[in-house]
C-alpha cells in the first residue's frame, strides 16, 4: 500500500494505491489521524488506484471518517469502482458516506503534502 | 598441535632454553678449545726452546772439557803415562756429566816405540766409581773410529753420531773429539763422552704433562726417547715410513733441518692427533722435540664442558620442574572450569565454580561463567513461566472457544425430520476465537429466522462482540418484527457506545418453510446465493444495507423472493469468496457460483462439507479468515 496526500484547495485528498487490509490498515489509520491532528478539516479518500478492500479497511475508514465527523469537518470517498465499489456498496458505506464520483468538481491540486 | 597446555607451556620454556644451553656448550667448547690449543703452543714452544738451549749448553760445556784439554795437551806435552791418567780422572771427577774421557794419541806420537796409545777413563755402568784404560792395547784400533778420524780428516773439533762404543765405554753414546798439533803436526785427539743413557733420563726428568721429550740426530736418527728401544735403531723417517705418516716425515725434514717448529700429527702407534713442538740443539746439529697428545690438552676443556653440561641439565631439569607445578597451579581451574561445563551440557545448571584464591583471568572467567549460568538460570525459569503463562491463557482461550461455539446452534442435523426443507451450517474459525456466527431458530411455528454474520477482525475482541450481536439479534427478533425492522434495532443498540467502532455484517432472513417465503433485509452482508432448481444460480437482489455499530440511523429494506422445491440457498461470509492463492487468486463469487451449480443436487451436510473442502484446498497457507456456511434448501 501507497499513500499520497494530494491538496484540492481546502480539501485534502489522500490517494491509497495497492490494498487496505488487515495489514495496511493501522498505517493508513496512523496517517489519517495525524492529518486530523494537524487541523484538516476536508478529506477525500481517492479509491482510484486501490486494488482490494477488506473488513479490517473498512473499519479504519469509518474510524477516519467518524473521528473527522466528531472534529466538525468532513469525510468522502472518490473514484470507487470495481471490486472496490461492490465491497463499499455492500456495506453500505456508499449509502453513509459522500461518495464522489470524480475529483472534477475540486479546486485545481495547489500543493503536496 | 594436539596437546595439552601443560606440556605447550613445558615445551615453550624449555625447548627454547635447551637450544640456548646447546649453542652456550657449543662456543664454550670452541673457545676453550682454541685456548687451550693456543697457551699449550705457547708453553710447549718456550719449553722445547728453553730444554734444547739447556741441552746446547750442557752440550757445550762438555766440549770445553775437551777442548781445554787438548790445548794443555798442545802447550805442554806430556811425558808420563800416569799424567795422562791423572787428568783423565781429573776431568771426569770434575764433569759429572762427561760418562768418559780420552786422550787417543797418533801411531808413535807420545812414545815414537808405541804404536797405538790411548789412555780412557769411564765411570762404571752402575754409575759409582771410575776406571781406566789404554784402549790402544788388546787390537782396539781407534784410528778407524769416527771419532778419531773426522777430527783428524777435518782438522777441527766434531761432535760423532751417537753409536755404541764396543771395547771401551760399553754404552751407547756420541763423543766430542778435538784434534791437538804441535809443531804443525797432529798428536792426537781428545774425546768426551756422552751416555745416551744420561741424556735419556735428563728428558725424561723434564717435566712436560702427559707428554714427553725426544732429540733426533742431524740424520734423523732418534737419539733419545722415553722408550729406549727406538734409540739408535729407528729414524723418525723409518718411523714415518713404516706408519706410512707423511706428516711425521715432513715433521722429520724440519727437525734435520735444524728449524723451530710447531706441528700436530698423527701419534705413529695410536693414530690420535698430538702436537710436536721442535727446537734445534745448534752445537751438535741435533733437533729437540715436545710431545703433547692433544687429547691431553683438550681434558681441562672437556672436564669443564662436562661439568657444564651437567649443570645446565639440572638447570633445566629444575625449570621443568618449576613448569610442572606452576603449570599445575594455572590448568587446575581450568580443568574445574570444563568439568563444571560438562555438567552444564549435561543439564544441570545449579552448577558454580568456586573456591579461587587468586584475581586472574582464570578467575575472572570463571565469575563470568558463574553469571552466564545464573542469567541462564534466571532466563529458563523466565522461559519456564512464560510457557505456563502461555498454557494457560491458550486452556482460557480454549474454554472461550468452546463457549463461542456453545453460542452457535449445535443439534446436528438440525430440523431432522422435516420433510419441507433441510439446513445445515458451517463454521470454522482463523484463530481459536471467530468473528463469523450463524444462527437459526424458529420464530414463529412455520418461520425460520436465518442469520449469518461477519464481526469485522478477529479474536476475543471479535468474539466478544459476536456474541453481543448474535444475543441481541436474537433477542429483538420476533414474529411480529419484519427483518429490516430488527436490523435497525440492533444496528441503533450495537451502534451505541462503541467506542472501538467495531462493526458486524449481518444477513438476516425469515423464511415460510410452508410456502417457501423468504422475506430479507441486509446489513452490509455479502448477498447469499439462490441455485434454482432450473440450473440457475444466482446473486439474491440485496437493498444494501449498512454494516451494523457503524452508523445508529442506518436504514434497512426489507426484500422478498421465494424458493421452490428444489432451490438452495446458501449464505456464506466473505472467507469463503475471498480465499486467496497466489496463482489462482481468490476464489470468488464466480467460483463459489460454479461449485453450488455442480453441487446443488446433494444433501445440505455435503454441500457445506464439500464447500468447504474446496475452500481449503484454495487457500494457499494457514486459514486467512473465518469461513462460515449456511445451506438451506427447500425439499417440498
Amino acid at each position: 500500500m501507497q499513500i499520497h496526500n494530494e491538496r484540492y484547495g481546502a480539501s485534502l485528498v489522500v490517494r491509497v494505491a495497492g490494498r487496505l487490509d488487515a495489514v495496511s490498515a493501522p498505517a493508513f489509520e496512523a496517517h489519517c489521524q495525524q492529518a486530523i491532528e494537524g487541523g484538516e478539516r476536508a478529506m477525500i479518500l481517492d479509491c482510484g488506484l486501490l486494488e482490494y478492500l477488506s473488513s479490517a479497511g473498512l473499519r479504519s475508514i469509518l474510524i477516519v471518517a467518524k473521528s473527522l465527523g466528531a472534529a466538525g469537518g468532513d469525510f468522502a470517498l472518490a473514484n470507487a469502482r470495481g471490486v472496490v465499489r461492490e465491497v463499499l456498496e455492500i456495506s453500505g458505506f456508499l449509502g453513509m458516506l459522500r461518495c464522489l464520483d470524480s475529483l472534477d468538481s475540486l479546486d485545481a491540486p495547489t500543493a503536496q503534502g | 598441535m594436539n596437546c595439552s597446555i601443560r606440556t605447550k607451556l613445558i615445551l615453550a620454556i624449555c625447548l627454547p632454553l635447551v637450544a640456548v644451553y646447546v649453542l652456550l656448550l657449543v662456543i664454550e667448547y670452541r673457545l676453550g678449545k682454541e685456548q687451550s690449543l693456543a697457551q699449550m703452543r705457547l708453553h710447549l714452544a718456550e719449553l722445547a726452546a728453553h730444554q734444547a738451549a739447556r741441552l746446547d749448553t750442557q752440550l757445550t760445556d762438555l766440549a770445553q772439557v775437551a777442548r781445554s784439554t787438548a790445548d794443555f795437551l798442545a802447550t805442554f806435552p806430556p811425558e808420563k803415562e800416569d799424567m795422562l791418567y791423572g787428568l783423565i780422572r781429573q776431568n771426569l771427577a770434575s764433569n759429572p756429566r762427561v760418562f768418559g774421557t780420552c786422550v787417543a794419541f797418533e801411531p808413535g806420537a807420545f812414545k815414537a816405540d808405541l804404536a797405538r796409545f790411548a789412555p780412557y777413563g769411564c765411570r762404571s755402568p752402575t754409575g759409582e766409581g771410575l776406571f781406566t784404560i789404554d784402549i790402544g792395547k788388546d787390537g782396539y784400533d781407534y784410528t778407524r773410529w769416527d771419532w778419531y778420524l773426522l777430527p783428524k780428516l777435518l782438522g777441527r773439533p766434531v761432535w760423532t753420531d751417537p753409536y755404541f762404543d764396543k771395547g771401551a765405554g760399553e754404552v751407547l753414546m756420541c763423543t766430542y773429539s778435538v784434534p791437538f798439533h804441535r809443531g804443525g803436526r797432529l798428536q792426537g785427539v781428545v774425546t768426551v763422552d756422552v751416555s745416551l743413557e744420561h741424556l735419556r733420563q735428563a728428558m725424561t726428568d723434564i717435566d712436560i704433562e702427559g707428554g714427553y721429550c725426544m732429540i733426533v740426530s742431524g740424520s734423523g736418527t732418534i737419539v733419545s726417547h722415553p722408550r729406549e728401544s727406538l734409540i739408535m735403531s729407528e729414524s723418525v723417517f723409518s718411523l714415518a715410513e713404516w706408519y706410512e705418516l707423511p706428516e711425521l716425515a715432513a715433521l722429520g725434514r724440519e727437525m734435520t733441518a735444524g728449524n723451530s717448529a710447531v706441528r700436530r700429527i698423527p701419534d705413529f702407534e695410536t693414530g690420535r692427533p698430538k702436537w710436536a713442538v721442535i727446537a734445534p740443539v745448534p752445537s751438535t746439529g741435533w733437533s729437540l722435540a715436545a710431545m703433547v697428545p692433544e687429547e691431553h690438552v683438550l681434558a681441562p676443556v672437556y672436564a669443564r664442558l662436562n661439568r657444564q653440561t651437567g649443570l645446565l641439565l639440572t638447570g633445566l631439569g629444575l625449570t621443568a620442574l618449576a613448569m610442572l607445578v606452576v603449570s599445575g597451579w594455572i590448568t587446575r581451574p581450568l580443568k574445574r572450569l570444563a568439568a563444571a561445563a560438562r555438567e552444564v551440557a549435561r543439564g544441570n545448571l545449579d552448577v558454580r565454580v568456586a573456591g579461587f584464591r587468586s584475581r586472574d583471568e582464570v578467575r575472572e572467567f570463571a565469575d563470568t561463567f558463574n553469571r552466564m549460568l545464573d542469567d541462564l538460570t534466571s532466563s529458563v525459569e523466565a522461559r519456564i513461566r512464560e510457557t505456563a503463562a502461555r498454557e494457560s491463557m491458550e486452556r482460557e482461550m480454549q474454554i472461550a472457544r468452546q463457549i463461542q461455539q456453545s453460542l452457535l446452534p449445535k443439534v446436528r442435523p438440525p430440523f431432522c425430520g422435516r420433510a419441507e426443507f433441510s439446513l445445515d451450517a458451517a463454521n470454522e474459525p482463523a484463530r481459536v476465537m471467530a468473528g463469523d456466527f450463524y444462527d437459526f431458530w424458529f420464530v414463529a411455528e412455520d418461520r425460520l429466522a436465518l442469520v449469518i454474520a461477519d464481526v469485522a477482525g478477529k479474536g476475543p475482541p471479535a468474539a466478544m462482540f459476536m456474541a453481543v450481536a448474535r444475543t441481541v439479534i436474537r433477542s429483538f427478533s420476533t414474529a411480529n418484527r419484519t427483518p429490516a425492522e430488527t436490523l435497525s434495532i440492533a444496528n441503533h443498540l450495537l451502534a451505541e457506545e462503541n467506542e472501538e467502532q467495531m462493526f458486524v455484517t449481518v444477513f438476516f432472513a425469515q423464511y415460510n418453510v410452508c410456502t417457501g417465503e423468504l422475506i430479507y433485509a441486509n446489513g452490509g452482508h455479502n448477498p447469499p446465493l439462490v441455485a434454482r432448481q432450473d440450473g440457475r444460480v444466482e446473486m439474491l437482489d440485496s437493498p444494501g444495507g449498512a454494516l451494523l455499530a457503524a452508523w445508529d440511523d442506518a436504514d434497512y429494506e426489507n426484500r422478498q423472493t421465494r424458493l421452490d422445491p428444489g432451490d438452495l440457498l446458501l449464505l456464506y461470509t466473505d472467507g469463503v469468496t475471498e480465499a486467496c492463492n497466489e496463482e489462482a487468486g481468490m476464489f470468488g463469487v464466480d467460483g463459489l457460483k460454479g461449485l453450488v451449480l455442480k453441487l446443488q443436487g446433494a444433501p445440505v451436510d455435503q454441500i457445506c462439507r464439500e464447500v468447504l473442502q474446496c475452500v481449503n484446498d484454495h487457500r494457499h497457507r494457514e486459514a486467512q479468515d473465518d469461513v462460515t456456511l449456511l445451506a438451506l434448501k427447500r425439499e417440498a
